[in-house]
């Protein structure tokens, strides 16, 4: 084992670079913090500005992460999930993160970044390969942590055949919601994935050349069908469990826990329940439920292109739910 | 296709620091002008003009504004200075002597109104020096003797600490890049400089978890940086806080644009 990699007991692998000439890995001493924001980014911003973490890092290439993985096997992932954006997913998240024998990591960059080694020539095998080293590297358990859930990017419906094929025993929900309200939502503020470009047409299906003369919202409503379209390809075949908004937050105890395999006591049903009183993205806010708002401030062209585009493939979900 | 230049290099052209020197001992106290970005230094950073727009002796900053440069009447009294910048074959902007006082510091910074790919170089001359002048470029560091020429790329942080007993005083010449110049840089001798006290710290402590103990607790950075300074000094390293201070920086900066293409 280099020596590198030996020193890396208590370092965790928060970021990876990958437009440089090589792709580094950046590793901050972490000690006992949880990732307990409502995205993994936060936890690690918070952490990255103290003194020593901001100063001391230790940089490494991709290969150090397999040798970590050698030595020190983290948790293996017992759920996935997956989502169109804006639907609860971060809700279920905080949930699951009340007890404290679970890790939950929420949409953390470091995968995407992997992930997306496919433009710099990586086989599918290699990423593979990185992915369940850094998730290995990513998961040791701080605190006593047994169980590990990790929450994708939205666009990462269309990478679940190959994180399928990387983490095959690792159970996995999509969570979706009534289109109009998710469109609504993202018009208010528009997630990375909805801004034009950031996904190409091998990810996304949507032809380069017809983007530019698309409205912005004919541009978020194409993604959000091409995220349903592949959720409903894969569903069956890869053996997921699709979930409504509408079932929130009751559902992460009755559906996605079993699912998950995951039984719970009575008390830590009770503390998740209190969780729910407060909204997902920002724990001092009370959660209010919001479906009606938004279905008022849908415009007439969200209106048609939920008609049209979107709202057949949500009623496809809801009958295979 | 042209080849991207080296951080620094040392060019062939090398001067006399006798004769530099005699021209720096005509110079009055008065001559001096206190350098305008008072917030880049402390201590005493301050200049004399050479040449400049117009001509004009009290212009102390590198006036990149589009002007006729001349020579200022300072010059025509050193004529060792005047040999020295007579030599150049490319035209020349602002020519400077630039002074740090014996315990000044200049803080890292950059100078963005130069490039090689904009066609404005600066060129370093030590006039007067001592080995207690630390100047770091890009964390690096690099020691410049009197009478040689150096080719520097000042767009990267750089940070100067004279923590000798005597003045440091270099000459200090703009120049427009021409075939001339280009294969002056190109045949110089590219330097990589050497690993500072400061990067050999950092090392050791990535290296040593019981190092790591002392710090990592630390989160108010005043605290932090003192107990560094103590721990440098056990273990015989020898750099300042404005090291630190700079690391500091350079790290947020680095952080923050880590997914910068």
């Amino acid at each position: 084992m280099s020596r590198a990699s030996d020193l890396l007991d208590g370092w965790l692998p928060i970021s990876i670079t990958h437009f440089t000439q090589e792709p580094i890995v950046d590793w901050c001493r972490f000690g006992a913090r949880r990732f307990s924001e409502p995205f993994f980014d936060h936890t690690v911003q918070s952490e990255v500005r103290k003194p020593f973490n901001l100063l001391f890092r230790h940089k490494t290439t991709l290969d150090v992460l397999v040798e970590r993985q050698a030595t020190r096997p983290g948790l293996e992932p017992s759920g996935f999930i997956y989502h169109m954006s804006r639907c609860g997913s971060t809700l279920a998240c905080q949930m699951l993160d009340t007890v404290p024998e679970h890790m939950v990591l929420s949409e953390p960059p470091p995968m995407d970044a992997l992930l997306r080694l496919d433009r710099r020539g990586y086989s599918e095998q290699q990423r593979i390969t990185y992915l369940r080293a850094w998730m290995s590297a990513i998961s040791q358990p701080r605190t006593g942590e047994k169980r590990l859930y990790v929450k994708l990017d939205a666009w990462h419906v269309f990478d679940l055949p190959l994180l399928r094929r990387a983490f095959p025993d690792t159970p996995w929900v999509f969570l979706y919601r009534n289109p109009l309200e998710v469109l609504v939502s993202a018009m208010r503020s528009p997630g990375l994935h909805m801004i034009r470009n950031y996904l190409t047409e091998d990810q996304t299906g949507i032809p380069a050349a017809a983007v530019p003369s698309m409205t912005q919202t004919e541009y978020m409503a194409r993604i959000l069908e091409s995220v349903l379209k592949s959720a409903l390809q894969h569903l069956g075949p890869l053996q997921g469990k699709a979930l409504d908004y509408t079932g929130l937050p009751e559902s992460v105890i009755t559906e996605i826990a079993p699912h998950f395999g995951l039984s719970l006591t009575a008390e830590q049903i009770q503390v998740m329940r209190e969780k729910t009183a407060f909204h997902a993205k920002s724990p001092s806010e009370h959660f209010q439920p919001d479906a009606e708002s938004k279905q008022k401030e849908a415009s007439e062209e969200i209106l048609r292109l939920c008609t049209t585009l979107l709202d057949p493939l949500y009623n496809q979900l809801v009958s295979r739910s | 296709m042209p080849t991207a230049p080296p951080n620094a290099a040392k060019l062939s052209l090398v001067f006399d620091p006798a004769g530099l020197q005699a021209d720096l001992a005509k110079l009055g106290s008065n001559e001096w002008v206190a350098h305008f970005n008072t917030g880049f230094f402390s201590g005493d950073w301050s200049g004399a003009a050479l040449r400049s727009v117009g001509g004009d002796g009290t212009k102390m900053y590198a006036d990149t504004s589009h002007g006729d440069f001349a020579n200022t009447a300072l010059l025509q009294e050193c004529r060792h200075l005047k040999a020295v910048i007579e030599s150049f074959q490319c035209p020349l902007r602002s020519v400077r002597l630039l002074r740090l006082t014996a315990g000044s510091v200049i803080r890292e910074h950059r100078d963005y109104d130069l490039g090689y790919d904009a066609g404005e170089v600066r060129l370093h001359v030590p006039v007067i020096t001592n080995p207690q002048v630390e100047f770091y470029l890009n964390n690096r560091r690099f020691r410049m003797a009197e009478g040689e020429c150096w080719y520097l790329d000042l767009n990267l942080p750089h940070r100067v600490q004279n923590r000798g007993a005597t003045d440091r005083v270099h000459l200090v010449i703009d120049c427009q890049l021409n075939d001339w110049l280009r294969d002056l840089i190109s045949q110089g001798e590219a330097s990589l400089g050497e690993e500072s006290s400061y990067e050999a710290f950092h090392r050791q402590v990535l290296e040593e978890p019981a190092l790591q103990e002392e710090l990592i607790g630390l989160t108010d950075q005043p605290a932090f940086i003192q107990r560094i300074m103590e721990l440098a000094q056990q273990r015989g390293f020898s750099f300042m806080e404005d090291d630190v201070t700079a690391a500091l920086q350079s790290a947020r900066r680095n952080w923050m644009e880590r997914n910068i293409v």
